[in-house]
C-alpha cells in the first residue's frame, strides 16, 4: 500500500475517532438540577390509568419514582429493575412486565439512566412477551 | 481464535480476535470465512446464541472480507489501522440490529452508550495488531510450511 493511501487510513481513523468523541460529548443526555415536576402515568392490567403528579429534586426517573415510593424494584446490573408500581406487580410466570414511555415513546434506557426534566410526561404499563 | 478471545474475556473489549482474523485471511484468503463461522458457531456454544451472537454473522465478515481483499499487503501498520477501525465501528454496527426493536433511538442509544467501549476497542486492536503481526505472521508462515513440507 502506498503512503498516501496509509495517510488516508490513518486520518479517516484519527476522524472518525473524533466524530464520536465529539457524538458522545454533544447527544448523551446531562442531568437537570434543581426541582422539576413531572407526570407520570401508569395503567396497569385493569387499563385505568392514574396521574400522579410529582415534584422532585431528583436527577432520574428511577430516583423520583423511589422518592415517591411508586415502585419496587430491584437493584440490578443495569440499574433498577421494577417489579410493582402502586402494588401491582408484573408476573414473571406470564411474561408480564412494566414498560415505560415518555411521551408515548419506549425508553431507550432504563429509569436509572434517564434524567428528568421539568415538565415531562411519563408512562408506565404492563405488557406481556 | 476462540481460546484467545475467552482467555482475554476479561479484559474490556481488548482481545486478540482481529490479528487471528486478519492472518487467517492473508494466509488462506476466502477459505478464511469457513474459519470464521466455526468461531461464531463456538461463540454461541460458550456464551450463549443472543442477539450479539447474531449480529457476529456479519460483524466479524466485516473484518475478515477487506482483509481478504488487502491480504496481499505486509505492513503492520496497514493491519493495525485495519483492525482499530473495526473495533471503533463495532459498537455502531452492532447498534443497527436495534431498529428493529425500539427504533433509531435505541440504536443511538446503545451506539452513544457503548463509544468509551469502541474507543478501548480501537486503541487494543491498533496496538495489539500492530505489535503481534509481524510475529504470528512469522509464527503462522513456519507453521504451514511444517505442515506442507
Amino acid at each position: 500500500m502506498s503512503k498516501k493511501a496509509k495517510i488516508i487510513l490513518c486520518a479517516a481513523l484519527v476522524l472518525l475517532l473524533a466524530l464520536f468523541c465529539a457524538a458522545r460529548l454533544v447527544l448523551i443526555p446531562e442531568p437537570v438540577v434543581g426541582d422539576k415536576h413531572i407526570v407520570f402515568e401508569v395503567t396497569g392490567l385493569e387499563a385505568t390509568a392514574k396521574n400522579f403528579d410529582i415534584y422532585t429534586n431528583a436527577e432520574t426517573l428511577g430516583e423520583a419514582l423511589m422518592q415517591e415510593k411508586l415502585i419496587d424494584a430491584e437493584e440490578g446490573p443495569y440499574g433498577l429493575w421494577v417489579t410493582a408500581i402502586f402494588g401491582e406487580k408484573a408476573d414473571d410466570a406470564k411474561n408480564q412486565y412494566w414498560m415505560f414511555y415518555k411521551d408515548g415513546i419506549e425508553l431507550a434506557t432504563g429509569i436509572s439512566d434517564t434524567y428528568i426534566a421539568d415538565g415531562e410526561h411519563y408512562e408506565a404499563r404492563i405488557v406481556q412477551y | 481464535m476462540l481460546a484467545l478471545q475467552v482467555a482475554a474475556s476479561g479484559l474490556p473489549n481488548i482481545h486478540f480476535t482481529a490479528p487471528i482474523i486478519i492472518l487467517t485471511a492473508v494466509f488462506f484468503g476466502w477459505n478464511c470465512l469457513y474459519a470464521i463461522v466455526v468461531f461464531i458457531m463456538l461463540e454461541g456454544l460458550v456464551w450463549g446464541f443472543g442477539l450479539w451472537w447474531a449480529c457476529y454473522w456479519y460483524l466479524w465478515p466485516a473484518l475478515a472480507i477487506p482483509a481478504i481483499i488487502l491480504r496481499q499487503n505486509r505492513s503492520a501498520l496497514v493491519w493495525a489501522l485495519t483492525a482499530a477501525l473495526h473495533g471503533l465501528l463495532f459498537g455502531a454496527l452492532y447498534a443497527l440490529p436495534h431498529y428493529f426493536i425500539g427504533g433509531w433511538e435505541m440504536v443511538l442509544a446503545k451506539w452513544i452508550s457503548g463509544i468509551p467501549f469502541d474507543i478501548a476497542h480501537c486503541a487494543g486492536n491498533f496496538i495489539i495488531t500492530l505489535v503481534l503481526f509481524k510475529p504470528l505472521y512469522n509464527a503462522f508462515e513456519k507453521a504451514l510450511k511444517n505442515i506442507f513440507q
